[in-house]
Order: C-alpha cells, then sequence, then structure tokens
C-alpha cells in the first residue's frame, strides 16, 4: 500500500515494565503524518505523547503495530540502520534544548551533518540559523543564549539534514510567551515555505492552535482530532474530553 | 572536532588520567631499560681469557651457591689436557681463599678473595712495581690501593688476620698471592710456592689441602680461532664442566652480584607489574566513570545520528591520544631518571656495583607501546559501555542505574574471587620467595573482585554504616544514602581507587610485619644471648673473631650431591646445648672422620660423581664423617640414623656422610651439622656468620677482626641487618608507587565527580540548601564513599594476610600470627579522606567564587 504519507503508524502499541508494573504507553495507535502538515499532538501527563513520538522516531522499539517514514519500515532495520535513517530523515527538538555546551550555535547546528561524516557548508549553517532568526549568533555558546534562542538553535539543528519530518517533545514548555511565539513562528514559516513535516507536542493549547491539525490521546489511545481550531476551542474540547475519560 | 571540544570541556579530569599514564608510561621505561640492563658482566680478573671453563653449576640457579669445584687432582688432570688443545698457550686452574686487606684494623671493603698469581694473566695483569708473590707472606697488591712493594700489610683470612709484605704491585686491581705447588701447567707461576696451601693450613691446625679449583682459564696463541679452540676444548672436557666464551663468561661473577642482581629483577619486576596493574586499573575507574558522567552527551549525539561504532571510536581515540601524549611525557622522563634510578639501585644493593645503563632503543619504544596498551585495556569496557549507550539516554534522567550489577560484571568479579582464592590456597603449599608474590597476586585478583561486586556491597554498606543517624530530620544522611544506593555503579567507580590504595598499603606493610615479626620473634628465642656478635665490613667473622667473641656460632659451608649444593654447618660440643636430639646421639659427632682425614685420601684418583644429585649408584668414597641432619631435611631428603650418603666436600673431595642423629625443628644454622673442625679442614674460606655471646663482649676484643657486638634486642629489632634493610626499601617503594598512583586516581575521581554534578546541586540550593548544607552534603557523600571503600580495601588486604600467615605458618611448622599494620592503615585512609573531601568540596567553592550563573553552588 503507497502513501502520500511521510509517516504512518498502524496499530502501534508499547508497553513498559513487566508483570503487576506493566503501564500501557500505547495501546493500538493509527496515525498518518502527510508532506507539510503541523500536527500537534495534545494529552494529559502520562497519556502517551512523548512515547508516541519517540516510538515514531524509531528511539524505541514498539510491542506491536508497523511504523514507516518516508516508506521505510522502521521494524525491518537494525540499530545501526535506524540510526542512519535518524539521521538523515529525522530531526528532533525536545523541552530541554540540549545543546553540546562545548560547542558554539553554529558547530552545535552542524553536528548533524558532521556525525554522517558530510562536510558541512558555512552558508547552509548560516541559511538554518538564519530560519529561525539567528543568524548573528552563530559564534556563541549555549551558556551565552536564551532559553528560547537556545531552543531555536535546537531546531535549526534538527533541520539541518533537511529531515523528512521533525518531532518536537513540548518545543515551548520552557519558554515565556513571547519565546514561545518567535519558536512556534519559526515552526509555522518552515512548513509553510519549505514543506516541512512537522509533529509537535504540547500542552498549550495556544501553541496547538499555531497547528493545522491537533491529536488528543488519552491513556495511551487517540480519542480526538481537531482541525483549524483557536486555542480557546481547543482548550474547549480537552477539557470535555477530560470530563469524558 | 567533537573529539576535541570535549577534550577541551574535560580537559581538568583527563589531566589525572594524562598524569597515570605518563607516570606508568615513566615507570615501565626506567623498570625495562634497568631489566634489560641487568646482565651478568664478565669479571675484569678473566677479561683477558677467550675460552674458560667451570665446574657444572647447580641445576637451580637461584640456590646462589658456587658449583661444587674440581678437586685440585681432578683439575691438574684437566688442565694437563686442556693444555694440549692445540691453539691454547696456557691452561691456568685458579686457587682463592678469603683474604681482605686491613687498613688500620678495619677491613676494606671491595676485595674480598686473594687469587693465586699464576691467574693474573686471564685478567691480562701485569707488574706494575716489584716482583711476582712467590713464598708464603708474599703478597701482590693492586696499584689502587696505593701500598708500595716493600709495606708490610695485614690481611684478614678466615683464620684470622695474618702477617705479609708486599713484593709488588699490579696494574690493575686485587689481592695476589703465590702459587701452590701442584698449581699451573705452562702458565706464568708455576715456579712458586705453595702460599695458597701455607695460608689456608697455617693456622687451621692439619695440613690442609687448600680449597677445590673453581675456574681454569684459557689462553690461546695469535694465530688460534677461539670458536675452534672453544669447540675443541669442549670436547676435551665433556662432562666434567661447562666451557664459557663471550658473554657467557658473566657467569663467573661472584655469586654475590647474582644475588644481587636477582634481587633487583625481584623488584623490578614487581614494579612494572604492579605499575602496569594499578594504571590499568585507574584508567579503567577513571574512564568508567567518566563515560557514567557523559551518559546525557552521548545519548544526546545517538540522537543527532551518530552510530555506536562511532562512540566507541571517540572513547578510544580520546584514549589513545591521552595514551600517546603520556608516553610522550613519560618515556623522556624515564628515559633521564634511569641513570639516577640505577645508581641508587647500586647503592641501597639492589643492584651489584658492576651495573650500568645500556640504553636499549627498543625499551622506550616497548613502553611507549605499553602505555597506550594500558590506556586501550583500561577504556575498553566503558568504550563499550559508551557505544550502548541508547539514544533516549539523552531524553531520561539517568541518576537511576536501571541494571546496578550487569551479569557479565557479575560473572567476571566471581572469577577474580575464585582467582583469588585458588591463588591464596597455592600460597600456603609455596616456597619462602614466591610466597610474598603469590599474596600480591591474591590481592590484585581480590581488589579487581572488589570494585567489580562494589556496587552490589555498596549500597548495602552505606545503609549500615548509615544507619545510626538515619532517625534523624536533616535531609544530609537522607540525600547520600539515596545517592549511593540510586547511582551504585557511579559511587562504586569513586570508592574503586581508595579500595586499591588501602588494599596495597596494609597488604605490603602487612606482609612484611607478619614476616619480620616471626623472624624477629625467631631471632630473639633462638639463643638467650646477652650479646651478638656480626660481621662490620666483612662477609663473615674469621675464627680469631669467633675465639675473641666467645660464644655460640656455627660455620657455615656447603656440600654437593652431584653438582647440587645442601647447605651444611660446622659446630663444636658447646653447641650441643640448643639442639634437640629427636633420634640417635650427638657423641659421636665429633669424632674424627674414619678412614682418615679428607687431606689423607687426596692422593686417590678423583672418584667424583658428576652425575645428577641423589644418584646412589657412586660406591661409598672418600672418609666416613658423622653428620647431625635436621627433621625436616632428614624427612625430605629421606634420610635416618645409621645411613650413609656420599657427596662431595667444598673442596670438591668425595666423603661419606654417616647420619648418627636426627634434630628437633627449630631455627638451626642448615639441614646438616657436623664437626667445625672437619668444615675448616674441608673449606678454608668458611666464614662464621653470627656469634650469640651469653655474655657482654666488649667492642675492644674485635678491634681489627671485622666484627661488631650488639645488644640481643637491637639485633632482634629490624633494620639492622642487609636483608631487612633491603626489604623495607622494597616495601616501600611498591606501597609508594601504588599509594601514589591511586591517591592520584581518588583526587581525580571526585574532582570530576562534583563537576559532573554542577546541575544536582543547584537543585539543591534552589530548593532552599544553604551552600553549608551543600558543601556538608559533599563532604559526608565523599566520606562516605572513602569509608566503604577502606572497609573493602581492608577486608582484600586482611583475606591476603591471612593466606600469607597461613602459607608461612605450613612452612615454617610454627603458628605466625598475622600482622595487620593499624598505623599505616589509619595514615592512608586518613591521607585518602582528606585528599577526597578536598577535591569533592573545592570545585564547588571554586565557581562559587567564579560567580558562574551555570555551575555555582
Ligand atoms: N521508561 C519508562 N518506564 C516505565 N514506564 C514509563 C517509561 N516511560 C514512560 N512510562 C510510562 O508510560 C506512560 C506514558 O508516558 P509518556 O512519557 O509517554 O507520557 P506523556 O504523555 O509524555 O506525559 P507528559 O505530558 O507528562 O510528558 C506513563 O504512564 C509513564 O509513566
Ligand atoms: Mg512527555
Amino acid at each position: 500500500m503507497t502513501s502520500t504519507a511521510t509517516v504512518r503508524l498502524h496499530a502501534v502499541r508499547k508497553t513498559y515494565g513487566t508483570g503487576a508494573n506493566t503501564v500501557t504507553a500505547l495501546g493500538g495507535v493509527s496515525a498518518e503524518f502527510t508532506r507539510g502538515s503541523f500536527t500537534a499532538v495534545m494529552g494529559a501527563s502520562g497519556s502517551g505523547k512523548s512515547t508516541l513520538l519517540q516510538c515514531a522516531a524509531g528511539l524505541d522499539a514498539v510491542d506491536s503495530g508497523q511504523i514507516t517514514i518516508d516508506g521505510t519500515d522502521l521494524a525491518g532495520l537494525s540499530e545501526h540502520a535506524r540510526t542512519l535513517l535518524r539521521r538523515d530523515r529525522i530531526g528532533f527538538v525536545f523541552q530541554a534544548y540540549n545543546l553540546v555546551g562545548a560547542l558554539t550555535a553554529a558547530q552545535n547546528t552542524a553536528l548533524p551533518l558532521r556525525l554522517a561524516r558530510r562536510a558541512p557548508q558555512a552558508a547552509a549553517v548560516v541559511q538554518a540559523l538564519a530560519e529561525v532568526g539567528l543568524a548573528e549568533r552563530a559564534g556563541h555558546y549555549p551558556a551565552q543564549l536564551s532559553g528560547g534562542e537556545q531552543q531555536r538553535v535546537a531546531i535549526a539543528r534538527a533541520l539541518i539534514t533537511r529531515p523528512a519530518v521533525l518531532f518536537a517533545d513540548e518545543p515551548t514548555g520552557a519558554l515565556d510567551s513571547t519565546s514561545s511565539a518567535v519558536v512556534l513562528a519559526a515552526l509555522r514559516r518552515l512548513v509553510d515555505a519549505h514543506l516541512q513535516t512537522v509533529v509537535m507536542v504540547t500542552h498549550d493549547p495556544v501553541a496547538a492552535a499555531a497547528a493545522d491539525r491537533v491529536l488528543v490521546l488519552a491513556d495511551g489511545r487517540l480519542v480526538d482530532e481537531i482541525t483549524g481550531a483557536d486555542p480557546a476551542r481547543i482548550a474547549a474540547r480537552l477539557a470535555r474530553g477530560a470530563v469524558a475519560a | 572536532m567533537i573529539a576535541l571540544a570535549s577534550l577541551r570541556e574535560r580537559r581538568r579530569s583527563l589531566l589525572g588520567t594524562l598524569i597515570t599514564l605518563a607516570v606508568a608510561v615513566a615507570v615501565l621505561t626506567i623498570c625495562g631499560l634497568l631489566l634489560v640492563s641487568a646482565r651478568p658482566v664478565t669479571p675484569d680478573r678473566y677479561a683477558a681469557s677467550p675460552v674458560l671453563i667451570r665446574p657444572v653449576p647447580p641445576s637451580d640457579p637461584e640456590a646462589f651457591t658456587e658449583p661444587r669445584p674440581w678437586p685440585k687432582e681432578q683439575a691438574a688432570a684437566l688442565t694437563a689436557r686442556l693444555a694440549a688443545v692445540p691453539g691454547v698457550s696456557a691452561a691456568v686452574p685458579v686457587h682463592r681463599f678469603y683474604a681482605q686487606l686491613l687498613r688500620d684494623g678495619a677491613p676494606v671493603t671491595g676485595e674480598h678473595e686473594a687469587y693465586s698469581w699464576s691467574s693474573a694473566v686471564l685478567g691480562g695483569y701485569r707488574l706494575a712495581a716489584g716482583r711476582a708473590p712467590a713464598a708464603a707472606g708474599d703478597v701482590a697488591l693492586g696499584e689502587d690501593l696505593g701500598l708500595p712493594p716493600g709495606a708490610r700489610v695485614e690481611l684478614l683470612t678466615a683464620a684470622g688476620p695474618q702477617p705479609f709484605t708486599v713484593t709488588g704491585t699490579v696494574d690493575g686491581s686485587g689481592i695476589w698471592v703465590g702459587d701452590p705447588v701442584s698449581g699451573t701447567v705452562g702458565g706464568p707461576g708455576s715456579r712458586a710456592g705453595d702460599a695458597v696451601t701455607a695460608v689456608s693450613s697455617a693456622r687451621v691446625g692439619s695440613g690442609g689441602a687448600g680449597g677445590g679449583v673453581p675456574v681454569i682459564g684459557l689462553l690461546i696463541g695469535a694465530d688460534a680461532d677461539p670458536a675452534a679452540v672453544a669447540v675443541a676444548v669442549t670436547g676435551v672436557v665433556g662432562a666434567e664442566g661447562v666451557v664459557l666464551t663471550g658473554d657467557a663468561r658473566g657467569a663467573l661473577e661472584p655469586v654475590g652480584d647474582a644475588r644481587t642482581r636477582w634481587i633487583g629483577l625481584q623488584v623490578l619486576s614487581a614494579l612494572a607489574a604492579l605499575g602496569t596493574f594499578v594504571s590499568v586499573f585507574i584508567v579503567a575507574s577513571t574512564f568508567a566513570f567518566a563515560t557514567r558522567q557523559r551518559h546525557r552527551e552521548l545519548g544526546l549525539l545517538r540522537l543527532l545520528g551518530a552510530v555506536p561504532r562511532q562512540v566507541r571510536g571517540w572513547v578510544l581515540g580520546e584514549v589513545l591520544l591521552l595514551g600517546l601524549l603520556g608516553g610522550a611525557i613519560g618515556v623522556p622522563a624515564g628515559l633521564l631518571a634511569a641513570g639516577p634510578v640505577a645508581g641508587w639501585l647500586v647503592r641501597t644493593g639492589f643492584e651489584p656495583a658492576s651495573f650500568t645503563v645500556l640504553y636499549q632503543p627498543v625499551v622506550p619504544v616497548a613502553a611507549l607501546a605499553a602505555g597506550v596498551l594500558v590506556a586501550l585495556v583500561g577504556a575498553w569496557s566503558a568504550a563499550r559501555r559508551a557505544a550502548r549507550v541508547g539514544p533516549l539516554a539523552a531524553l531520561r534522567e539517568a541518576a537511576v542505574d536501571d541494571r546496578p550489577v550487569s551479569r557479565v560484571r557479575l560473572l567476571a568479579g566471581a572469577v577474580a574471587l575464585v582467582g583469588a582464592v585458588a591463588v591464596g590456597v597455592a600460597a600456603t603449599r609455596a616456597s619462602g620467595a614466591d610466597l610474598g608474590s603469590y599474596a600480591l597476586y591474591a590481592a590484585m585478583l581480590l581488589v579487581v573482585a572488589g570494585s567489580l561486586l562494589a556496587p552490589l556491597l555498596l549500597p548495602r554498606a552505606v545503609r549500615l554504616l548509615s544507619a545510626p543517624f538515619a532517625g534523624g530530620r536533616g535531609a544530609t544522611v537522607l540525600l547520600v544514602r539515596q545517592h549511593v544506593a540510586t547511582a551504585a555503579r557511579r559511587s562504586a567507580s569513586a570508592a574503586a581507587p581508595v579500595l586499591l590504595c588501602v588494599a596495597f598499603t596494609v597488604l605490603i606493610g602487612g606482609m612484611v610485619q607478619t614476616t619480620t615479626a616471626y623472624y624477629g620473634l625467631n631471632r630473639v628465642t633462638a639463643v638467650d644471648a646477652a650479646a651478638v656478635v656480626v660481621p662490620d665490613g666483612t662477609p663473615g667473622l674469621s675464627d680469631a673473631a669467633v675465639a675473641a667473641a666467645g660464644g655460640l656460632s656455627a660455620l657455615p659451608t656447603t656440600l654437593y650431591e652431584g653438582a647440587e649444593p645442601l647447605p651444611a654447618a660446622g659446630v663444636t660440643p658447646a653447641e650441643h646445648t640448643v639442639l634437640t636430639v629427636v633420634e640417635g646421639d650427638l657423641a659421636t659427632l665429633h669424632r674424627s672422620p674414619m678412614g682418615g682425614s679428607p687431606e689423607t685420601t687426596s692422593a686417590a684418583p678423583p672418584a667424583v660423581p658428576v652425575g645428577p644429585a641423589g644418584s646412589g649408584r657412586t660406591p661409598p668414597a672418600g672418609p666416613l664423617v658423622p653428620v647431625a641432619v635436621a627433621q625436616g631435611f632428614a624427612a625430605s631428603a629421606g634420610w635416618a640414623v645409621g645411613g650413609r650418603h656420599p657427596v662431595s666436600g667444598p673442596d670438591g673431595q668425595p666423603i661419606t656422610l654417616e647420619v648418627v642423629a636426627v634434630l628437633a625443628g627449630g631455627p638451626l644454622p642448615a639441614g646438616i651439622l657436623l664437626d667445625r673442625a672437619v668444615v675448616r679442614a674441608m673449606d678454608p674460606s668458611a666464614l662464621t656468620s653470627v656469634v650469640y655471646s651469653d655474655r657482654p663482649v666488649p667492642a675492644a676484643v674485635l678491634a681489627g677482626l671485622g666484627g661488631r657486638p650488639l645488644s640481643a634486642a637491637a639485633y632482634a629489632g629490624s633494620g639492622q641487618e642487609e636483608d631487612d634493610r633491603l626489604v623495607w626499601v622494597f616495601t616501600a617503594l611498591l606501597i609508594g608507587v601504588s599509594a601514589g598512583f591511586a591517591l592520584l586516581a581518588v583526587v581525580n575521581t571526585m574532582l570530576m565527580s562534583t563537576t559532573g554534578r554542577a546541575g544536582d546541586l543547584r537543585v539543591l540550593r534552589l530548593s532552599g540548601a544553604t551552600r553549608r548544607q551543600v558543601l556538608g552534603l559533599l563532604a559526608a557523600e565523599t566520606a562516605a564513599v572513602v569509608a566503604t571503600g577502606a572497609a573493602l580495601g581492608l577486608a582484600v588486604a586482611v583475606a591476603a594476610l591471612a593466606a600469607l600467615a597461613r602459607g608461612l605458618s605450613v612452612q615454617l611448622g610454627v603458628a605466625v600470627p598475622m600482622v595487620i599494620p593499624w598505623g599505616t592503615l589509619a595514615a592512608t585512609v586518613g591521607v585518602c579522606l582528606v585528599l577526597a573531601v578536598a577535591a569533592a568540596t573545592l570545585p564547588a567553592l571554586g565557581s562559587r567564587r567564579a560567580a558562574s550563573p551555570s555551575a555555582g553552588v
């Protein structure tokens, strides 16, 4: 079955622990993320959002179900091949900025290229930083940047390899509303200008409203899908879901 | 770039590893250079003789006894045959006896033997002035002694001081006397008198036969080919001796030099082994620690696309770089230090005076390679672990070790433990010199086992140690307990150097105290003497000194069963008071040898058994000598009262021993005891090692005799005996090396630990901890880790010491108590604690002062 979807999940199950301690983090989730789409994933704490992202990115093995990225089935891949796929096709941004403290913004941005033993083009690095509005901070170390700026460096780093999909786990979780807005605008521009596929976990209805579509998780299952909504409607739908659950 | 950037970032923590590796390479360079330099050197007195023949040496080179000499008749016959070999211009048998020049009543150290003048040609020596010694009482001295012909001198011989007249000086060194009548064939002194015989017999009573011949040297014609001559000579000598040419002539070095060199070998190889072990261990624990601290960073890199192989490559690349850098520092340092260290070894007595450093280029290369290897081996498991770090590590808190002890680690720890027990058991059966090394190996294995299993033991130990404080309401105890429990492996890496440090210092210190306590005890109880007379500037006491001291003593000598030495000693009826007869009777021990004294049989054809030891086919030969044997010796040799055993005397002449008594165990001077006069008759150079006197001995009676009196307490107390001193220096050296390395690692790990926990500490500060509380917490945590490491180290040392004490007990048949050096323990733990706490708290203080927003406490 061919699909236009960049990322496809089919009946993905994931449990942690064994015996009485078993936690079902994902209980059969199916979803598609098409090229150029911007999806927000929401849900209560512990509902499985991070697990979904980690499984979709091939960071963690699933118990059952199928995940394909750009047409490649993750199940058939060795750890080595999965690493290469992640390096070339997937970008990742987290709540904590996770920059290497010993490297400058530009060096952090170029890191994935170096890991792939590709010579980083200075122009490409500056371009990536420019897309997140940080071209003139290229020489600064993480300790010299604000939280929002560090997060934008992390986004630039995630995009330097021109990945098929960008996964972001609460990218604005640690930021104030102004910095959040800058980061979200940067993401939105990537989707609009470069047809970048973005999947973003968030607790913030305002952030979710920047996306085209909102998926709602509860206890490891998809329970709702909201499209084209504003923050207030999203908040209302979430509240209703929480009551229903 | 990543590796370099991270190196720059972590340069402080890597500095410790770099220093460790540099010191290890330096130690290996020094030890390697000195080990390859430690070769037997051909004595100058034989330098001009290309082909030398000596009797077959004992099969055990570590017996350090002279080979059984040829009896003079056999030597004469052999000399005649050798002289007839084509190309040989002269065959010179060497005669020698103990003699030391007395200058102002003090023995001149250095030269311990007088040689027959005819053998001077073997060293290429010539008269510089005067004439050759010929008659009894003539002596030629080396020019270096500065005594002109005509001077009257005294030589200290085994009998006592003897007057001599200097007839000439020699363009070299040495003490030279006239030849015995039967001496040389074709040599330059054949006309000479019989001074050696005269001297050796002069004060001994019976007309002594003189000693046997230890060496025959050949001079060859200018047109003869030494190699061809050597081949021909080998055919002539057959099984009667060994032909030495070239560097092999070094085998003729004095036995004392060989023994000293052997001790040096032990010291250097122990140092090299310990240095290598300790540095591998430290690199391993440092890198394990560093890898654990970099978990998140490595996870992040994995997340960004680094494959495991790359991660492993970084860690190994980093350590390779450190190894090369360490080598670049350590090799030159080692090369520079080798000379001074060699001088020190000679001065201390670990190497003979002839020792010089040979700068073999292979050594630095090998040391550099060894340094790199040490670094790689040490970091290997850390690199593997780093490569296993998954990308999720970047997303999760890594404080909790999910599997504190992996199965492989458990298995390796168990194997090391079992190995240690096996070595410990083997130690109980090991012989004297090996005992210590077995204990050391057992301790090495226990240290490895201890540090592998530490994550299992550490949380329990900390819980146990902190139990008394657990009731309090403060946060410190809770935090310390939780931290050590959740970061078990990390804390174990931090405790490992402490474990090593305590284990080795306590073990080595305890080892020496356990053994010397035993021997010291032994020496005091041996005889309740008021005074003990020991040699002073001489290898032993002459008969004159023994007579002046007037106490109990034994005259040690060596008998030979085939080529194998049998230590024996001569006693007088006076010594019977300290002997306990188990079987037989000492009454006949001093009966004069039946079948004539050794001298009277000397005309008989040489019937010396040349075959292997214990070939009982040799018919009883020579005079029958009554002996008493120690119980232990009798049991191991299968000798019993009434048994007759053909052996050779120290002069090579055949005698037959008849066992008249078996003596109880305890400190006996040798396994075989015989009449003192018989020993003296056979061995004109035998010297007494110690005299026990039941009354005080004034120093004046020993003036000019090369002896000095000591109180019994001073004698039993450690330190005055040469061997004791060497052992102590050796111990200090080993403790110094292992403790030095380990303390470096302690400081390094603690620095790394605090630096790596800046984030944690900030959180603590933010949650309301005062700066003092945070520092207190760090200190308490460090103290807990040091205490547990020390406890484990002590356990290791005690286990190894127990094995050692057990081994000594089994060997000596007496219960040997284990001595734990509490002082050393306290000092070691104290130093570890102070350094560790300082290293743990200083970075926290420092970063505060630097007002760094990211790392301050
Ligand atoms: N490594 C793990 N071991 C055991 N259980 C886990 C692990 N990781 C997550 N879980 C459990 O799986 C469930 C889903 O976790 P997940 O991290 O995906 O939640 P989330 O939706 O991202 O929550 P939050 O919004 O708080 O980040 C939770 O119940 C969590 O406790
Ligand atoms: Mg989450």
